[in-house]
């Protein structure tokens, strides 16, 4: 058999290779409003699980000038935040997401902070890539989840930094500033633990010095 | 029908061997299951048979990525050289994981939660190229296409084997429903990787006998 030329080598190669490009952005683009359309959905479901108390919610954007603004803000952003406000109008706690590295990838989470407790009060996985089995339980292992319905941050008496979680062995959890890890998932419950110390240390001095902006909107509205 | 032609050392005539194409379809469900007889597709085979329902869509998504790259490389047969064979075929595959990767993420969130890193590995099961490089490559549309159709069903049958045992023994549930006692302690080993081996050899050794069986027979 006569040796291919190398344009018939060109010619299959870069040929598919073209093929196959205007097939993958065919299929992006058709599915691409519908993930968005469910990452949304998913963010609303997750505010009010994190948040239990609050039955409505409102995004804030953090503006170039480092004050809050309300924002009709409905992705994830990493300037935004979404305030929960009980059924009287009272503040139910602040929805934060936040994100960093996982064992395999990024993960992505939403957590519930109240003002009046001082306390995370609920967490949600948005999204990971974690070991299946071993990491994926910090999604919906019930103990893991458990370490976030009442976790304070153990604060620095000099300054409002330096907040940290402390990660312990399953079951050792004796502070109100730890929680306990996923037996053989130690560096997905660590990594949960530092996206929450970091995401914190950053949002949580801003929200205390403008916690009235939340509560000046809510009267406004009626 | 389709002659093989093979040639018989020291006879002068050569035999034919013909294939009909329900055969090619057949083979891949049992005869020539790629999990337990090939040994093919290892990797999601352990990691994704923790439970019935990832088992089962990552069969689909992996039958379904089989069938479209059987049908390209069989197209393209004629029209790629053997040089950039297997560099086209990988581009084919990658190609069509990718858009079963979207579409998983737009029609179930949760499938794509619960299969995370793996629908992306489908590019490297060894099911798919071995099928495209073997068959695929040399065969006509119809009957590429009935070898992938079978190849897949095959091999999510094999991973439902795997995930059904390991969901019942490691959970307690089948498909999300509880089917054991509530008293019945969990093999938490079943839901990791160890008891996938386990229950794969367990699946090996009950095949490799009724196969043995038949043939004594």
């Amino acid at each position: 058999m006569p040796t291919q030329s190398t344009w018939h080598m060109y010619r299959a190669f870069a040929g598919t290779g073209l093929v196959c490009a205007v097939l993958i952005v065919v299929i992006f683009q058709f599915t691409a409003p519908i993930i968005t359309a469910n990452k949304t959905a998913a963010l609303n479901r997750a505010v009010l699980l994190v948040l239990s108390e609050a039955t409505y919610k409102q995004a804030f954007e953090l503006n170039d000038a480092g004050l809050f603004e309300p924002t009709a803000e409905t992705r994830i952003a990493t300037n935004v935040v979404y305030v929960g406000y009980k059924a009287n109008g009272e503040l139910a706690g602040i929805a934060i997401p936040a994100q960093g590295m996982g064992y395999q990838d990024n993960i992505e989470l939403l957590y519930g902070y109240s003002l009046s407790k001082k306390a995370v009060v609920g967490l949600n996985i948005l999204s990971s890539r974690e070991t299946p089995g071993l990491g994926s339980k910090i999604a919906d292992d019930e103990a893991f989840q458990a370490n976030f319905k009442h976790l304070t941050i153990a604060v620095s008496s000099a300054s409002l930094g330096a907040e940290t979680v402390e990660v312990v062995k399953a079951t050792q959890r004796r502070e109100s500033w730890q929680i306990n890890a996923i037996s053989g998932a130690t560096v997905s419950s660590k990594a949960v633990a530092n996206i929450l110390s970091e995401s914190i240390s950053y949002w949580l001095p801003k929200i205390l010095r403008q916690q009235d902006v939340f509560e000046r909107y809510e009267k406004n509205r009626d | 029908m389709k002659k093989i032609e093979i040639k018989i050392e020291n006879a002068n005539e050569a035999k034919t061997i013909e294939t009909s194409p329900t055969d090619e379809f057949i083979k891949g469900l049992w005869r020539q299951n790629p999990v337990f007889v090939h040994a093919l597709g290892m990797c999601p085979t352990l990691a994704v048979t923790n439970s019935a329902i990832n088992a089962l869509a990552m069969g689909l998504a992996t039958c379904f990525v089989l069938l479209m790259s059987n049908l390209l490389v069989s197209l393209l047969r004629k029209a790629v050289p053997k040089q950039v064979r297997i560099a086209t075929y990988i581009l084919i595959i990658a190609t069509f994981v990718t858009v079963v990767d979207y579409l998983i993420q737009a029609f179930s969130p949760d499938i794509h939660k619960a299969l995370g890193a793996f629908i992306s590995l489908i590019v490297v099961n060894c099911v798919i190229l071995g099928r495209a490089e073997s068959f695929a490559s040399k065969n006509g549309v119809g009957r590429s296409i009935l070898d992938a159709l079978g190849m897949g069903i095959g091999f999510t049958f094999a991973l439902l084997c795997l995930g059904t045992v390991r969901e019942i023994l490691g959970s307690g549930t089948l498909f999300g429903a509880a089917v054991l006692p509530a008293e019945f302690e969990h093999w938490v080993v079943m839901v990791l990787p160890g008891g996938g081996f386990l229950i794969l050899a367990a699946w090996l050794l009950l095949f490799n006998w009724l196969k043995q069986r038949g043939t004594i027979r």
